[in-house]
């Protein structure tokens, strides 16, 4: 052994643990046996001690010294590239490698242990059929499944260190064959040029991918399931996942991709297509049920046959406030209602429904604040408004009701006809990483697109 | 040929249903009417023909582009300008029609401004629109609407109280001497097709008309000429049918829908049609837009403030001249303008299709 | 850029929006139960004054809980004046909330107002463009006003019974004509036909409506009542009404027959393009309803024989009574003008011909069975 080399690699390492210091849980370790001297640095807290030991400290002593330990340690699957820089190389040991030097050979060796990689029950998007389990809180387990669900060699995943402080590691899932050209650039290009302080999980990291600070409608998706994020994958479009969180992030999303549960696949055809007619019907309610009231009752009560009109003009007597007013209180009171059991533990929660929804319902009523009728447009509302999917979805058609209401209030009946098509509009110009946000296909889907490509 | 271009036409036939057209066949319902609407039908069907004939050698220009490379400055801006105000008024004719009948039937005490603000908001950003994104929302909401309008149209035909006697009568004037307002009115239900000289731009592929297409859209145009010239005349009589301003809006009104959510059956078509004439004016608007900035080369300006004040100028002409003339304009003057209007375009587009056949023959001698 | 305009679109948008809702003030919005619900229009000669008319509203209320209630609730309005236009407008004054038109669906009209002059006051109901073309039109024996102001035993609450006798919702029955504004107008204004209304009366204790006859009105001459079962044979002939039952006599026995399809085809033979005569032929098929003597299957054919030659009779009747006062409530003048090729003289060639021709009626009836016992 070089002995003049020996100190400049010492100094290195020194370095090294001295930037690491004064950490508790940082482990310098030089082991010696004869003219061999092996140093190890790692942090202990995230290395495996039980691996460490079996697979380079007993080797170490166990070995015959016709054999180099160097080549051995060279030769472990463990192994990961090692970085350029000092700081490089400090990430990668904070992530649980651990820091093996042999004379001047350095080499880092990933023995890292993850406290939380139980791949956990999906609880948001729930199924009747389909898998029951979700993904995990490791990286390594979530790309493990996917690989377990997807056997095909155009599977690639890609690594990425995020540029902020915790540093953690992202991965791009993708098919190589199916993923649209041009996409695969777009979101590396997004996700390098990220300018934040700290991602704490995938939910975070899909509000920065969205390119625009200020959206209604989520152009990526955040899904706990592996049968979504196969199905989307499968479809050409590209999984992102982060180190530390139990979801992923689908890009692009369209608007018809919100609509879609994975129950859809697993049930027969006409099942399937009257569930999502329903779904359809269940969005069109909820955004729209407010709004045609107002239009209605306060515009244009001739649509309405003579009974009808009457027995609403019935329910409305005594009630003081005008009828934006009332369906304004109305659904404030809804939303309050759907926050307050969003938020609280599930024993409670249904006793906060019934206290708000039934008590306070037939309450307002019978001291004339609202008109039954419109109560029952209302929990209808609510209702509907739980059927759509995804809750993303879910969260923005909250708010274009209001917005519709407010179209009706104004123009009446045509006001919610040209609200609605303002907000078609909308959709169809909005642009998710290059893909129109809503439109419609008549073959499927990937063909079209390809003709499009041409 | 791409199913835009029959979304294009179709919308553009099945909004006017509704506008100042059927007035207009009407109005000349004991003279030529049907015959100069047969004329109407060939004329529309070959015009469609010619014109895709003249576009097939540009997929993917459209005709501000073609100008530009083929024809000197001089002619091709003007022209340009007077194709630009002819699609202008070709919404704004909707427009005006439209507030008209909201005002009329649907809201009669709203006024007549607030009606048109309900319109601004949305219309100026679907004409600020890409034009790609266009297309994909004519199609989003024509299927969306399309099973609608189809099942008032054969309502319509299936009305115990259409009296086929009188929708007979009104065919027993057909040896009449044509005219050539009918004429030009009806040969306008095709004009949905001349939106290409924007929307070629987007056609890449190289567009078909064989007999096929030529086929189809005569069928759809028979079909639409004849629903909206004799439904009303069946349902409201052919005597007096011309003191009706809007007959199709009196015709869904005498329609019932016994066991309906809605009994009258006028709403829901005065709904479906607003959606129907709100896309027909935000296209031909989009045009029009698309065809002033050329004119003005505000689309060869690069991006930043003086564009967008550029395009702000262009959205506020827009809205200050439809306000005023939706305000000014009367029923009778709407009538009376729109045929004249209607009456101008035969020419127009005829002198449109030999600058495109000009524009052929100089590209292929210069291949 | 494109960030920049949309920003500039919504805030444009936002200020907009200000504008509209300080310019909304005191506009459309009106609430539901700010409004009053008119159901129906009665109108009838005024009965100060020589020239003028009374118009009368029913207007219906709604109220609390309408399950609980067992009656139905209405409340009338009504003035005289000298056009409809002005009366409706001098009404509005009559009470606190604004008349809705939209959902009034029966003009009744008094029976000596159906002559020419009603064109001018009908006028008034097609203009606006809120009242329902749908509407139905009916004559008023008596007066309009004593017409709407019958609350028949029968009528639930929130709703109009008016309403049920017309267009098939309630009750059907040959004898009942529906006719709507659209149709009124239609047919008043054709040459060649002439427009056709239901009459509605009522019992002496006004606890009834009774719509069984109609009145065939004429732009020059006084309207024409046809009683019901002139009304009945019109209604099965000319607006393919169902439920056809028919009373024949041969001798001692008396049958009633059930027609359940009726099919009538009529041709005008003309010559010299002048019509000259009208071949009907009528097809009904049915079954005995009732008799007062046993009956044979094996008959059927004499029972057919004789059917058919009573609705014979019957028909001609109609079609002649119709002739002699020169009206055509059948539109055999349309078919006519329908059928040639128009010129300017058609329509008068038809008139003078219309009080010669001749008509030919062929009935055939086709007797199934004679019901569940023979």
């Amino acid at each position: 052994m070089d002995e003049t080399e020996k100190p400049a690699a010492l100094l290195y390492i020194n370095r090294l643990a001295k930037q690491l210091a004064p950490s508790a849980d940082v482990v310098k370790k030089t082991l010696k046996r004869k003219d061999e001297t092996v140093h190890l640095l790692f942090l202990k807290s995230v290395v495996d001690m039980m691996q460490l030991q079996e697979i380079v400290v007993k080797p170490f002593y166990e070995i015959s010294t016709e054999y180099n330990f160097s080549e051995y340690i060279q030769s472990l699957p463990y192994e990961t590239a090692m970085p350029t820089g000092d700081e490089e190389v400090l990430i990668e040991i904070t992530k649980g490698n651990v820091f093996v030097m042999i004379g001047k050979e350095m080499t880092l060796l990933e023995l890292k242990m993850v406290a939380a990689n139980a791949v956990q029950e999906a609880k948001i998007e729930q199924t009747i059929h389909g898998p029951i389990l979700g993904l995990s809180e490791s990286l390594e387990t979530n790309l493990n499944l996917m690989r377990q669900r997807y056997h095909q060699p155009s599977l690639i995943i890609e690594t990425m260190q995020l540029e902020d402080c915790s540093n953690r590691a992202i991965a791009l899932l993708y098919d190589k064959e199916r993923v649209r050209p041009g996409l695969l650039e777009n979101i590396k290009k997004r996700l390098q040029t990220l300018d934040v302080e700290l991602v704490q999980a995938s939910a975070d990291l899909q509000y920065y991918i969205n390119n625009k600070k200020r959206s209604l409608f989520p152009t990526s998706l955040l899904t706990e399931r592996p049968d979504r994020i196969i199905h989307n994958m499968d479809a050409g479009k590209v999984i992102i996942m982060v180190d530390g969180s139990p979801n992923a992030i689908i890009a692009p999303i369209v608007f018809f991709d919100l609509m879609i549960s994975m129950e859809d696949n697993y049930y027969s055809f006409w099942v399937v297509k009257s569930i999502q007619l329903l779904r359809y019907g269940g969005l069109f309610a909820a955004i729209f049920l407010p709004a045609i009231y107002i239009g209605v009752t306060s515009f244009t009560p001739d649509v309405l046959r003579t009974e009808l009109a009457l027995t609403v003009a019935a329910s409305r007597i005594g009630v003081p406030y005008p009828s934006f007013a009332e369906v304004f209180f109305m659904l404030i009171f809804i939303e309050l209602l759907t926050e307050a059991s969003l938020r609280l533990p599930t024993m409670v929660s249904a006793t906060a429904t019934t206290v708000g929804g039934l008590i306070l319902g037939t309450a307002a009523v019978d001291a004339a604040l609202t008109s039954n009728i419109m109560v029952i447009v209302v929990s209808l509302v609510a209702i509907s408004t739980f059927v759509i999917p995804i809750s993303e979805l879910s969260y923005a058609v909250r708010i274009c009701r209001f917005l519709l209401l407010v179209y009706a209030t104004l123009f009446g009946l045509a006001g919610v006809l040209l609200g609605l098509l303002g907000l078609i509009l909308y959709l169809a110009n909005k642009d998710s990483m290059g893909e129109p946000y809503l439109r419609m296909f008549w073959q499927s889907r990937r063909e079209e697109l390809k003709v499009e490509q041409k | 040929m791409s199913r835009f271009i029959y979304f294009l036409i179709i919308s553009n036939m099945v909004a006017n249903i509704i506008a100042s057209i059927p007035r207009i066949l009407l109005s000349e319902s004991e003279d030529g009417a049907v015959l100069s609407m047969i004329l109407a039908l060939f004329y529309g069907v070959f015009a469609i023909w010619v014109l895709i004939k003249c576009l097939q050698a540009f997929p993917g220009k459209s005709v501000p582009e073609l100008f530009s490379l083929y024809l000197s400055r001089w002619i091709g801006t003007p022209v340009l300008f007077i194709l630009g105000v002819i699609w202008y008024i070709a919404g704004l004719q909707t427009l005006i029609a439209y507030v008209a009948i909201l005002s009329r039937f649907l809201t009669p005490e709203m006024s007549i401004y607030v009606i048109l603000a309900s319109f601004v908001l949305i219309l100026t950003f679907g004409i600020l629109m890409q034009s790609r994104n266009v297309l994909f929302s004519l199609e989003l909401i024509f299927v969306i609407l399309l099973p609608f309008v189809f099942f008032f149209i054969m309502k319509t035909y299936f009305t115990e109280q259409l009296d086929w006697d009188q929708v007979r009568l009104a065919l027993t004037h057909t040896h009449k001497v044509p005219s050539y307002t009918v004429f030009a009115a009806a040969a306008y239900l095709f004009i949905g097709a001349f939106d290409l000289v924007i929307f070629n731009s987007l056609m890449k592929k190289k567009l078909v008309f064989k007999w096929k297409q030529a086929l189809i859209i005569f069928l759809l145009g028979l079909f639409i000429m004849t629903t909206t010239y004799l439904i009303p005349i069946g349902i409201l009589g052919f005597d007096k049918i011309e003191d009706f301003i809007y007959p199709w809006i009196s015709t869904s009104d005498s329609m019932r829908m016994k066991y309906g959510v809605i009994e009258r059956v006028t709403f829901l078509f005065l709904l479906n049609f607003l959606a129907i004439a709100f896309l027909n004016i935000f296209i031909h608007w989009h045009v029009a837009y698309k065809l002033f900035q050329s004119t003005f080369g505000v689309d060869q300006l690069p991006k930043g403030k003086r564009k967008n004040y550029s395009e702000a100028i262009m959205v506020t002409a827009f809205w200050t001249a439809g306000v005023f003339f939706t305000v000014q304009e009367t029923e009778y003057d709407l009538f009376l303008y729109t045929g004249y209007y209607f009456n101008s375009l035969p020419v127009v587009f005829g002198g449109l299709i030999v600058l495109l056949m000009i524009i052929n023959r100089r590209a292929k001698r210069e291949t | 850029m494109k960030h920049k305009s949309s920003f500039a679109i919504k805030s444009f948008g936002v200020i907009f929006m200000l504008g509209t809702v300080i310019l909304l003030s005191g506009c459309a919005f009106k609430d539901i139960d700010k409004r009053l619900f008119v159901s129906a229009i009665g109108v009838d000669p005024a009965v100060n004054g020589e020239e003028g008319y009374k118009v009368t509203l029913k207007v219906a209320l709604p109220f609390g809980a309408i399950k609980e209630t067992t009656k139905p609730n209405f409340t009338y309005l009504s003035k005289e004046g000298e056009s409809i236009g002005e009366i409706i407008r001098m009404l509005e004054t009559h009470a606190d909330k604004v008349l809705e038109f939209g959902q009034m669906k029966t003009i009744v009209i008094h029976e000596d107002l159906l002559t020419d002059h009603m064109k001018t006051f009908m006028d008034y109901f097609i203009r606006r463009g809120d009242i329902q073309f749908i509407a139905y039109v009916a004559g008023a024996k008596s007066s309009a006003e004593e017409i709407l102001k019958v609350q028949p035993d029968t009528e639930a609450p929130a709703s109009v019974s008016m309403f049920n006798f017309f267009g098939d919702t309630g009750t059907e029955s040959p004898y009942i004509t529906t006719t709507y504004l659209f149709q009124f107008r239609r047919d008043f204004f054709t040459e060649g036909l002439n427009a056709v209304l239901p009459l509605i009366e009522t019992n002496k204790d006004q606890t009834e409506l009774i719509v069984n006859k109609t009145i065939v009105v004429d732009k020059k001459k006084d309207p024409l009542t046809l009683d019901h079962v002139e009304t009945k044979y019109y209604n099965t002939l000319f607006r393919g009404a169902n439920g056809f039952s028919y009373k024949v006599k041969n001798g001692d026995k008396r049958l009633l027959l059930n027609i359940s399809r009726v099919k009538m085809n009529y041709q005008i033979i003309t010559k010299n393009n002048v019509p000259q005569a009208i071949d009907m032929d009528v097809k009904m098929v049915g079954v005995i309803g009732e008799s007062d003597k046993t009956l044979s299957i094996a008959k059927l054919d004499e029972y057919n024989h004789f059917a058919s030659k009573e609705v014979k009779k019957k028909i001609l009747g109609l079609l002649n009574r119709m002739q002699e006062h020169q009206v055509d409530p059948f539109g055999f003048g349309l078919h006519y003008r329908a059928t040639h090729l128009s010129h300017d003289h058609l329509a008068e060639t038809w008139q003078q011909a219309y009080p010669d021709l001749k008509f030919n009626v062929n009935v055939e009836v086709k007797l199934q069975s004679t019901g569940t016992i023979q």
